[in-house]
């Protein structure tokens, strides 16, 4: 293996799952995610990835994820394919507490349903600032807009889940559950 | 519920607020409860979106990562030079080359190869010298012939000095009856310029299609010295892709790894060209989208499926025959698109895909190869 590709190497091992976590949460689940995550490691692979300026590489994967992103989306087909869903009844827990497990996969729906009633703008911006703790300069630079429009964006979806919640709470509250 | 300065609190948890205004804000917060009520909110929501894990298989992540690998080490096809020689993963040693294994050493058919074409261009030479010496030393029967064997001179622009003074020569001495001929044509220099011309044709062609044809002739040398089905020419066997591409490097199956490994490569790779096609976007309007390295790969890989899939035939291995033989269609289909195709078309590729649902069968039958080794 020459040098650089023991670089990429390393640099997937790091991203990789970082870049699964957010494009599951952009797509509303597993189905498709780890396609485009594989999908952008090859082109930044096929690109050359001492090309890119240093520490450049990790906004440029993000940008290329979330545009396969958006066409995924575009194209409506976020149905879980039935093969994942064979994968995944197989796949072997990672909690020895089946309620531990339960509890963790409704959270992880929780956090998947109230992200996917957002827009499509607002999801990226707060899912970079929440979960890969980017700066405003740098989502801007990794989504093509200003600084302005993340602040608002990140504000908005902030409100947004907010009330979501609020008012999610209050149901439960109400129906016993 | 909302206050002029929760836009601020949002700033504020990210660390975007200045100094003045921070202090400015914590000194509001003392006194709002919507505001402290909107800051914890957003806490919250950080807390659960941050500690959102994806389920990911540290096998599913190598595997992707040898995916990208391979996937661009296959996606180079040598178009350089004819000359290039094959890159085998490990290569054997000089002597192992020369005298070991089953297999015949490619320097030994090389050396089939170079006896024969030399064989070849020798037999042509004599064949050539053969008919000068004979329709010069021939005379003809009868006078009134002489006429008859003169062939017209060329135009004087492209008869050169020494031709023209041959040509006079002949119409003055030479009489070549037409039974002594070589093969019935009557023999005049032009005529025996011609037999020249279209021997360098002969030969040129020879060697223009030498690479083809001289692995065409080592493996008939190969096949009658060695009639064991097993050996197989080493060199890797050319195919024009078509009249415009250049030649591209056939998978060969005797070149490396088990029966196996070359399937589950070939799988993987098929995984990821199938994957990488099935994510193009296809533009609404305007031109369409560009496909042609998918193309490229899809050929190079139906090259190979056919070689594989025959293989597994050959050897009864049904299912690998099965998963390659529905693996065909559609990289026959993604070969024969233009480069920027109808969306139409790509879309019904997309479509055969997924009620094949032939990604998925790929993926199973890799993962459950890989871990088999």
């Amino acid at each position: 293996m020459t040098s650089e590709d023991e670089e990429f190497a390393m640099f997937f091992q790091d991203q990789y799952p970082n870049l699964c976590r957010f494009l599951e949460c952009m797509l509303g689940g597993r189905s498709g995610a780890q396609d485009i995550a594989q999908e952008s490691f090859m082109q930044l692979y096929r690109t050359g990835f001492r090309t890119l300026p240093e520490g450049e590489a990790r906004f440029w994967i993000y940008r290329v994820a979330r545009n396969f992103a958006l066409n995924e989306l575009n194209k409506g087909q976020t149905r879980q394919r039935l093969f994942d869903k064979v994968v995944e009844a197989f796949r072997p827990s990672k909690f020895p507490d089946p309620a531990e497990e339960f509890e963790a996969t409704e959270r992880r729906a929780i956090v998947l349903e109230m992200l996917k009633s957002l827009p499509e703008d607002q999801r990226s911006a707060l899912l970079l600032r929440e979960q890969e703790e980017m700066s405003y300069r740098e989502i801007a630079g990794v989504l093509g807009v200003s600084e302005s429009k993340v602040k608002v964006d990140i504000f908005r979806a902030r409100n947004t889940l907010r009330e979501r919640w609020h008012r999610k709470q209050k149901s439960y509250a109400s129906t016993g559950a | 519920m909302s206050c002029d300065w929760t836009e601020k609190i949002s700033l504020l948890i990210d660390g975007e607020l200045g100094p003045e205004e921070t202090a400015a804000l914590q000194k509001h917060l003392r006194d709002c409860a919507d505001c402290r009520s909107a800051q914890a909110d957003f806490l919250l929501l950080r807390r659960e979106i941050g500690s959102y894990e994806s389920e990911l298989d540290p096998i599913a992540q190598q595997q992707a990562l040898q995916n990208i690998f391979a996937s661009e080490r296959a996606a180079q096809p040598d178009f350089t030079s004819l000359k290039n020689q094959r890159v085998a993963p490990s290569l054997p040693s000089l002597r192992e080359r020369l005298f070991g294994g089953p297999r015949l050493s490619p320097a030994l058919m090389a050396g089939f190869a170079l006896l024969l074409i030399g064989t070849i261009v020798g037999l042509a030479v004599y064949l050539n010298s053969r008919r000068t010496t004979q329709s010069i030393a021939v005379s003809a029967p009868s006078g009134a012939n002489t006429s008859e064997n003169i062939a017209t001179p060329r135009p004087q622009s492209s008869v050169s000095p020494r031709e023209s003074v041959a040509v006079e020569k002949g119409n003055r001495e030479m009489r070549v009856p037409s039974n002594n001929s070589v093969d019935g044509r009557i023999n005049t220099p032009v005529a025996l310029a011609a037999d020249r011309k279209n021997e360098r044709k002969r030969l040129l062609s020879v060697g223009r299609n030498g690479v083809e044809r001289a692995n065409d002739v080592a493996r008939t040398a190969v096949r009658q010295s060695a009639p064991d089905e097993s050996l197989a020419p080493a060199e890797p066997s050319y195919v024009a892709v078509s009249n415009t591409a250049p030649y591209v490097r056939v998978f060969d199956p005797a070149v490396s790894g088990t029966a196996q490994q070359r399937t589950t490569r070939h799988v993987e790779q098929a995984q990821v060209l199938l994957r990488s096609f099935r994510n193009t976007r296809l533009a609404a309007r305007g031109p369409a989208t560009d496909i042609a390295y998918d193309k490229k790969r899809s050929q190079k890989l139906l090259y190979q499926n056919i070689v594989l899939r025959r293989e597994a035939s050959k050897t009864g291995d049904v299912p690998v025959e099965k998963l390659l033989s529905s693996l065909e269609p559609i990289l026959l289909d993604i070969a024969n698109l233009p480069d920027r195709p109808a969306r139409d078309d790509v879309r019904s590729i997309k479509e055969r895909m997924q009620r094949k649902n032939i990604v998925a069968m790929l993926q199973v039958n890799s993962t459950g190869a890989s871990r088999s080794y």
